[in-house]
Order: structure tokens, then C-alpha cells, then sequence
């Protein structure tokens, strides 16, 4: 059996990649992608400590997230949408109209 | 197996408030939907069903823990409850006029409100992280529809998308620090991991899930350094959501985090996490009111104020104890009433929704409209903290628990940077009563009985609890004991 900590580094890098992609990327779409980078690798790690403790309850979690995660991503490009026609570009830099 | 015991006896009356407020949001739209003709009676439906929660609420409800250890109804949970239902009720009465005169009205909007009350219950009542993070979700989605409502405002959409993008982050860290929260003590339950915690020794594995946590919760609280996403939003999202943005989540996710520290009480004093909490506390408290001193927009300086205050009630938590857990929920409900109040007679100025709403807009108000003057005057007191306001007794209290925990220099910071905000406070009052409108710039103000109704509750409570303090304190008070004592 693989042991469960090689499970929690992958996903451990997959969250940080998601989280460098929030940081660095331009494009609306492609930060909600690294985003849900984010999500699948926390479902990664549930689903780890699931196995490792033969439990239920982490593989129940896991489909909530999903669920979460998919009503998110339908209320997030209707932003998308609405945003792009005031400004044709969903680029967040480009979405400046406010600062302090 | 079946799912029998799960459904306790009274699982019906735990989570009426609950089924009321979601059946009466599809109820609204289905009326928006089908009898657009008697569009006037929204609000007013919107209003009984807030009512009809919150007798559900107080009088229906019966103390205990139901679904298998993952819901509780308590004392607690029932003023935190009836903090969201008011916080939901002034939200309506003011949105009631402001979208007559945006002309956007729609059963959806009200529907909203009160789906993001039963997310922020679910929050206050989980005992469940599964159930704090699903409350704390079905909350956020409708904060992103409600922030992007006015959607031929581009100011709107882009307040909607960073609210958004900024949200979901913080969610995913959420969701990491819930996870290895798990990977720890093998449960997400609150109460094992209650006891899980009274035997266990600290690890790094658990520093780094608090720390995810603590980040995610604090993008959602605005506290700094996460806070940089609320002024734009509260700027751009409608003004009456965003008199409720500004309170009612804050409130939610407080009640939920002084469970879950309540839950970790055993560990805390082997470990540092608190000086963490401490230091985005004090942050914030100096962040947030020294940007507001240059602020000239009323809705960003409210924003800012607000970045102060969550920095205040964060002080109380450092010690979970009875009273400060009591000073919390006091607290809210005060900062409930005046900042909505605040915020609704901004709302009440007919203005582009994509110009700022200045300092100059409220010049002379409080001679052109009497009471819309004194309504924000009273506010701007109370935030202030000023004698014999609510606001005054509430921060009293919080720094006096602060200082009886020992947190002396965390409870100093605030002091001070709560004399310094007094500045622009008063400033606000000064525009109001002392400066001459220039001529022919002031915006009208657009207000009908509902706002009046609001501002006058606003007004109402904010006089009452700061003269008659003791009984909500007594209240709050008992409630705490109880949480604690579990």
C-alpha cells in the first residue's frame, strides 16, 4: 500500500501551485482554475486520511467540497460574464476603477 | 441500517428558523416570478418571514444537540441568531426604497438575504466543521450574487469580482486547515475533537492547519493584513448589502471561531497561536483607523472603521472566557444596529452608483433633513464609542475583559486607536451640522417609511442598550456560561 504522507506532499505541492497561480496570474478564468487547483488538492488530502483511518466521514467531506466547488464556479462566470460586457477583458488588472 | 437515528425527536422545531427562511426565499421568487403585478408586497413578505424566523427562533426552539452531535441549538446560538435575523430585517427595510429608486426590485434579492441568514445559523449552530464550512459557503454565494446585484453598475461587477476571487482563495484555505484539522484528530467533529484536544500535545502539522484556518477566517472577518478586498467591495456592492456585509458575516464566523478555540481551550496555553491572533488584532486596529482618517468617500471609511472594530472583537477572543464571549455578542448586535444605521442613511443619498458618496454630499444634512441628520449623528457617536451610546458600554466592556485576561498592551493599542478614530467620527458629524452645503451639490435624499422605520430601530436600540445595558449583558452572560461549560 502507498504510504498516506506521499498523498499529503502531492497535494501539498498541487495547493502551493494553486496558490502561486492565484498570485501571479492576470486572467480571471485561469486564477478560479488555480483555485479549484486549490480545492482538489485539499480533496486529495481527505480522501488520504480517509483511507489511512478507514473511515467514512473524510470521503463524505469530499463530496460536499465538490459540490461547493461546482456552485462556485456557476455564480463565478456569471461574474466573469457581467464583467466582460462592461470591459471586454476579464484581466483583473484591468478592473481598477476603485482604489483607495 | 437505516437513517433513523439521526433524526432525533425535535428535529423539526431545532431547525424551523431554518426551513422558514428557506422555503420563504423560494416563495419570493416563485411570487416575483408569477404575479410581478403585486411587486409592492416583496419587502413586507420578505420582513414577516424575518419575523416569523425569529419567533421560530425565541419561542419554538428548544435547547439540545440534534443530528448526531452535529447541530446545536442553545442560548448562544439563539442571540447570535436573532443578531443575523436583525441584521436581515434593518438590510430589507433599507433595500426596500434604494431599489424602488434604482428601479432593480426583484424577489431574488430578498430571497438572497434571507438564504445567507440560514448560512450564517448554520455557522453559528454547526458543531460540525463540515457544517461551518457549508454555512460559511451557502453565506459567500450569496454575498457574490448580492455584491454584482446591480449589474449595469460596472462599479458593482468589479467589487463582485474581487469579492469573488478574493473569497473563494480564502476558502480554499479554509478547506486545507478543516483538512488537516482531520488528518490530526481523525475527526470534524467539535466535540471529539474536544476531547481530542484536552490530552494532546501540540505539532507542527496542527500549527500549520490553524494557521490555513486563521488566514481563511480572517480574509472573511477583513481582519489585516487580509483586508485589503473590503473597502473596494463595500464601495462597490449596493449600500444597503453592504451595511450588511459589514456586520452580519463578521458575526457568523466569530461565533463559529470562539467554538473552535473554545474546543482547542486545553492547547492554547502550551502554544502561541493566540500572540498570531493577537498581532492581526492590533494590525488591524491601527490599520484600519489610520486609513480612515484620509478617507473622503463615507463608504470606504465606513469599510476601514469596520477593519477597527472586527480588530476590537478580536481582542475578546484571546481569552475565551464567559465574559468576553458575552462582550462578543453584545458587541455584535450594537455594531449590528449602528453600522447598518450608518450605512442606510449613506444609501438613502441619490447619487450614481459609480461616483463616490463624499464627505461634501452630507454637508448641511443635518439642517435639510432633521432626522436623517440626527440618525447618522447618533451612529457616528456610537461607533465612536462615545457616552451614553450602545457603543460606549460595548467597548468598555471588551476592553475590560481584555485587560482582566491580561492582554494589557493589546487592550492599550485599542484604547488608543479608539480615541483617534473619534477624529473621524466627528468629522462625519461636523459635515453634517457645522459646514455650508456648496451650492447646488448636494444630492437629494430618497427615504420612505421603511428607512424611517429602520433608523428609528437603529435609533432605538443603539439609546436603549447604551442606557440599559445590564440585561443583555445578563443575557449574554448566561448564554456564554452555557456554551463554556459543555
Amino acid at each position: 500500500m502507498i504510504p498516506t504522507h506521499y498523498f499529503l506532499v502531492l497535494s501539498a505541492i498541487l495547493f502551493t501551485i494553486g496558490v502561486l497561480g492565484v498570485l501571479t496570474r492576470k486572467n480571471g478564468i485561469t486564477i478560479f482554475m488555480s483555485i479549484e487547483l486549490m480545492v482538489n488538492a485539499v480533496n486529495l488530502t481527505f480522501l488520504a486520511y480517509a483511507r489511512q483511518f478507514h473511515q467514512t466521514h473524510g470521503l463524505i467531506f469530499v463530496f460536499f467540497i465538490m459540490a461547493i466547488a461546482a456552485a462556485e464556479a456557476a455564480v463565478g462566470l456569471a461574474i466573469f460574464i457581467s464583467l466582460f460586457h462592461h470591459r471586454d477583458t476579464i484581466d483583473v488588472d484591468e478592473a481598477n476603477l476603485m482604489h483607495w | 441500517m437505516t437513517l433513523h437515528p439521526l433524526l432525533e425527536p425535535g428535529w423539526v422545531q431545532a431547525i424551523l428558523p431554518e426551513l422558514i427562511l428557506s422555503a420563504g426565499g423560494m416563495l419570493l421568487i416563485l411570487v416575483d416570478a408569477f404575479l410581478p403585478r403585486i411587486k409592492g408586497i416583496l419587502a413586507p413578505l420578505a420582513l414577516l418571514l424575518f419575523i416569523a424566523a425569529a419567533w421560530a427562533e425565541a419561542l419554538i426552539s428548544r435547547g439540545g444537540i440534534y443530528f448526531g452531535g452535529t447541530y446545536e441549538m442553545s442560548p448562544i446560538t439563539a442571540l447570535f441568531d436573532l443578531t443575523f435575523l436583525l441584521a436581515g430585517m434593518l438590510a430589507v427595510l433599507f433595500a426596500r426604497e434604494y431599489l424602488e429608486r434604482e428601479n432593480m426590485e426583484g424577489g431574488e434579492f430578498y430571497a438572497l438575504l434571507l438564504w445567507g441568514t440560514v448560512g450564517m445559523m448554520m455557522m453559528a449552530k454547526g458543531l460540525d466543521l463540515l457544517l461551518i464550512v457549508l454555512g460559511l459557503e451557502i453565506l459567500s454565494i450569496c454575498i457574490f450574487v448580492l455584491v454584482g446585484y446591480n449589474r449595469r453598475a460596472p462599479v458593482s461587477n468589479e467589487a463582485s469580482l474581487k469579492y469573488f476571487l478574493m473569497g473563494a482563495f480564502a476558502t480554499g484555505f479554509i478547506l486545507y486547515g478543516t483538512a488537516l484539522f482531520y488528518g490530526a484528530t481523525q475527526s470534524t467533529n467539535i466535540g471529539v475533537m474536544t476531547r481530542w484536544f484536552s490530552g494532546a500535545q501540540s505539532t507542527p502539522l496542527l500549527t500549520v492547519a490553524f494557521v490555513l484556518l486563521m488566514s481563511g477566517f480572517g480574509f472573511k472577518l477583513a481582519l489585516a493584513p487580509f483586508h485589503p478586498w473590503a473597502p473596494d467591495v463595500y464601495q462597490g456592492a449596493p449600500t444597503p448589502v453592504a451595511g450588511w456585509l459589514s456586520v452580519a458575516p463578521k458575526a457568523a464566523t466569530l461565533i463559529a471561531l470562539v467554538r473552535l478555540f473554545n474546543a482547542m481551550g486545553p492547547m492554547l496555553p502550551k502554544v502561541s497561536w493566540m500572540s498570531m491572533v493577537a498581532a492581526l488584532s492590533t494590525l488591524s486596529m491601527i490599520v484600519g483607523n489610520a486609513v480612515a482618517i484620509v478617507q473622503r468617500d463615507l463608504k470606504r471609511m465606513l469599510a476601514y472603521s469596520g477593519i477597527a472594530h472586527v480588530g476590537y472583537m478580536t481582542i475578546a477572543m484571546l481569552t475565551v472566557r464567559d465574559d468576553s464571549v458575552a462582550a462578543i455578542t453584545v458587541y455584535t448586535i450594537v455594531y449590528a444596529l449602528m453600522n447598518i444605521g450608518a450605512f442606510g442613511v449613506v444609501s438613502l443619498l441619490t447619487k450614481n452608483e459609480n461616483d463616490p458618496h463624499t464627505l461634501d454630499d452630507i454637508a448641511g444634512l443635518g439642517f435639510r433633513r432633521k432626522f436623517y441628520g440626527f440618525a447618522l449623528a447618533i451612529c457616528m457617536f456610537s461607533l465612536s464609542g462615545l457616552p451614553p451610546t450602545a457603543g460606549f458600554i460595548a467597548k468598555f466592556y471588551i476592553f475590560k475583559t481584555a485587560i482582566e485576561s491580561g492582554h494589557t498592551t493589546v487592550a492599550l493599542v485599542g484604547i488608543l486607536t479608539s480615541i483617534t478614530s473619534v477624529y473621524y467620527y466627528l468629522r462625519v458629524v461636523y459635515y453634517l451640522y457645522m459646514k455650508e452645503p456648496a451650492e447646488g451639490s448636494t444630492p437629494a435624499m430618497f427615504g420612505g417609511i421603511f428607512a424611517t422605520g429602520a433608523l428609528t430601530i437603529a435609533i432605538i436600540g443603539i439609546l436603549g442598550i447604551g442606557i440599559f445595558p445590564a440585561q443583555l449583558f445578563q443575557a449574554a452572560g448566561n448564554a456564554a456560561r452555557i456554551l463554556l461549560r459543555q
